[in-house]
């Protein structure tokens, strides 16, 4: 597949912008095309989507070599030979490097991939523990073949391969650092375990792991504290990573389109939040605090903006509509109540932010408006219209609905 | 816990005595679950000991025993949804809370639309069934008459295709309650291939413990669901029996019924979770299996060795406390199951 400059633009563009029921069909399109070499770079745009909405990728072998190194992947067009990163453009001749030097146990892992998806996170871990420690102890051509016709300097190729099989080495422990299975995420101890044996290998691995977990651990925070005590010359890049990890999460929030978009993004870096100044060195904290506070404002304005929004041009707007109507379908009421739950969900972590009273004013007047609609015998009845104000203020805003 | 709430026993449950204690005599003593929708009530079981007000029975986030509530202290600590107000007043008319009969205060909630569309659907759907399941046990059973049954029989036959509705009356001519039995038995295969896939930490203790009860409670439903077929070869000399062999069979109908309470939930819970919340999802489950009354060891099958697995419980980690977006989350997920166990 390859794509003249502007139509490749027109459709990253496309998929920067196509909603989220349509992104995961159109990355399976993608991800079915015999050729990926450009697919990965028409993804990168919207690499943070996918990473919430998790669509049902296919494990292949080269995915999974790129899965713990995810921390140090940069665009192509963002790659300035740094040490500390490997371009995406790099993957496949290092990919198919790996799998000729594994022979046969590239060939079983790869047949035992088959039919999986990257969401079983249970098997990503079963088959990365087998794969990656041997990647990362296999001899490596010191030019992997197709490295030059890929664009890539010759004397990138070292420094970029000790990277890899570096982080390769210890890439089990990281990962499960990384995406623990439980959802309270992994401590500080298994955050150390994962970081110290990379310290061992050096800063680039180091970091490389540091900018794993910074991409999704619930105690960004502690992984950076823990990545500086470790190796106290990495400090002060680890917080600027840090203050980079979550300003994207911030960006998130404040660009989601959607009450649901918003409020998973705005969960995640509530949680992400919680502690960082906790954990953090007095040299840091002032630094961690202001970060913590920006995001705050920044956030929680944005989440109280489209929640406004979203209820009243929305919800309360569809729920009259629909009341002033027949009797509602089946879809329509499902549609309405999901919304509803997902105004729940955003307020829930937009209070978070701040920005209580406002929030508690919204719902008041959204009850009022509600309750006239209940007393139609219009198209939705009067439970229907209890469980709409029960979803968005709880159960005991909506008890007066079915006590008169 | 709320105020009033009591643990239902205060053993040092480090020890690796008995986990008899943890297993209720009797099945009034054991209660029934209930569907709740909220968060906080999931797993919850109700009983009525006879001469006292209905219990709430709520299993603790660490799978070691159980808190027994009253209604008021649910409502302060629980959150109970607005479904689950209408639920529990309702169930809490019920003398004597069976499985049978709280499916069908369930049901009616659900019809009233306190579960929404979906499961109000599903409901209407579960009834339909249940009627035409009745009528073709009654006519099957007819049909092993030599004679038409005089009015006496007849009315026992009524009463039998009524109790015989759920389990049907051969292994041949199923009643709905198949389906269930054979998604415990999927269940239990999926989570066999599951556990042997995943790594030692991802949840595979706690999807070992489910999967010995799973196994355990399917055995006896089988059992169980066997016992209920030799007595309905002679069924000339059940009616003559009278109401006797009325209420054997409906003793005996009732069993497999409550074993397999609390299990279809969970069932529809694991098929329709992401695989990524799998791990989670079985140390949820571990917490909150039901686990029969130790008189249920002499029902045929009975016999297992559920302290071991309810040892095995109680050495796995405490869920986390629900919070946040999550309980939305979790109220809906429950509310879909609701559409899923009619």
């Amino acid at each position: 597949m390859t794509e003249p400059g502007a139509q490749a633009k027109g459709l990253r563009a496309a998929l920067v912008e196509a909603p989220d029921h349509a992104l995961g069909r159109v990355v399976a399109m993608l991800d079915s095309l015999r050729d990926r070499s450009e697919v990965d770079i028409l993804l990168d745009g919207i690499r943070p989507r996918l990473r919430r909405l998790r669509p049902q990728r296919p494990v292949r072998l080269s995915r999974l070599l790129c899965l713990p190194l995810e921390g140090v992947l940069a665009n192509p067009a963002t790659w300035k030979q740094s040490p500390l990163l490997v371009p995406r453009h790099a993957i496949r001749p290092i990919a198919a490097a790996v799998a000729v030097a594994l022979g046969d146990l590239a060939a079983e892992l790869d047949v035992l991939a088959a039919g999986g998806t990257l969401s079983d996170e249970a098997l990503v871990q079963a088959l990365g523990d087998r794969l990656w420690p041997a990647a990362g102890r296999a001899t490596l051509p010191p030019l992997p073949q197709g490295w030059l016709e890929a664009g890539l300097p010759a004397e990138s190729a070292a420094p970029m391969l000790a990277l890899c099989t570096a982080i390769w080495r210890h890439a089990p422990g990281l990962w499960a650092a990384a995406y623990p299975p439980s959802r309270e995420g992994a401590g500080e101890a298994q955050i150390r375990a994962a970081l110290a044996p990379l310290a061992m290998e050096g800063r680039a691995a180091l970091l490389g792991g540091l900018a794993l977990l910074l991409r999704d651990s619930l105690q960004p925070g502690v992984a950076v504290s823990v990545a500086a005590s470790l190796m106290p010359a990495v400090q002060r890049t680890a917080e600027e990573e840090l203050v980079a990890a979550l300003t994207r999460d911030g960006g998130l929030v404040t660009n989601a389109t959607s009450p649901g978009e918003m409020a998973s993004a705005a969960q995640r870096l509530v949680l992400r939040l919680d502690g960082l100044e906790a954990s953090a060195s007095v040299a840091s904290r002032e630094g961690r605090r202001n970060l913590a506070a920006a995001l705050r404002r920044d956030v929680g304005g944005a989440c109280y903006t489209l929640y406004a929004q979203a209820l009243a041009d929305g919800l309360l707007a569809e729920a009259e509509r629909l009341a002033a109507g027949p009797p509602a379908g089946d879809a329509e009421v499902v549609a309405l109540e999901r919304m509803a739950r997902d105004l729940r969900r955003l307020e829930l972590a937009g209070r978070r932010f701040g920005a209580e009273a406002s929030f508690d004013r919204m719902l008041g007047s959204t009850v009022a408006r509600l309750l006239p609609v209940a007393a139609r015998r219009g198209g939705l009845t009067r439970v229907e219209v209890a469980r709409l104000v029960e979803m968005l203020a709880g159960p005991q805003a909506a008890l007066p609905l079915l006590e008169e | 816990m709320a105020q009033g709430a009591v643990p239902m026993s205060d053993r040092d449950l480090t020890s690796s005595a008995s986990a008899s204690q943890e297993r209720p005599a009797t099945r009034a003593e054991r209660g029934v679950f209930v569907p709740f929708t909220a968060p906080m009530l999931w797993g919850a079981r109700i009983r009525r000991i006879p001469g006292t007000p209905p219990e709430l029975l709520l299993p603790s986030l660490s799978g070691r025993g159980t808190y027994v509530l009253d209604w008021r202290s649910a409502v302060a600590a629980c959150s109970p949804t607005l479904h689950d107000r209408q639920l529990w007043a309702r169930l809490s008319l019920l003398q004597h809370p069976t499985p049978a009969g709280v499916r069908g205060v369930v049901r009616k909630v659900a019809l009233m639309g306190h579960a929404g569309r979906p499961a109000q659907a599903a409901a209407e759907a579960a009834l339909e069934e249940q009627r035409a399941s009745a009528a073709r046990v009654k006519a099957a059973l007819q049909a092993r008459l030599a004679t038409p049954p005089d009015a006496a029989h007849a009315a026992l036959l009524g009463g039998l295709a009524e109790a015989l509705a759920d389990t049907g009356v051969a292994p041949g001519a199923p009643g709905p309650h198949i389906r269930q039995v054979a998604a415990l038995e999927a269940f239990c295969a999926d989570l066999s291939t599951w556990t042997r896939r995943i790594p030692p930490p991802s949840g595979q203790n706690a999807a070992l413990v489910v999967l010995a009860a799973a196994r355990y409670s399917l055995a006896a439903i089988r059992a169980c669901q066997a016992a209920l077929w030799p007595p309905l070869e002679d069924l000339a000399g059940l009616l003559a029996r009278g109401p006797a062999g009325l209420r054997l069979m409906a003793e005996l109908a009732e069993r497999p019924d409550w074993l397999l309470d609390g299990w279809p939930p969970i069932v529809a819970l694991w098929t329709s979770a992401a695989i990524q919340e799998r791990s989670a999802l079985a140390a949820e489950v571990a917490a909150i299996f039901p686990v029969p009354a130790q008189e249920a060891d002499r029902w045929p099958g009975g016999a297992l060795d559920w302290d071991t697995v309810l040892r095995g419980r109680r050495l796995l980690a405490a869920l986390p406390v629900l919070a946040g977006t999550r309980l939305v989350e979790v109220a809906a997920r429950n509310e879909g199951l609701r559409a899923m166990t009619a």
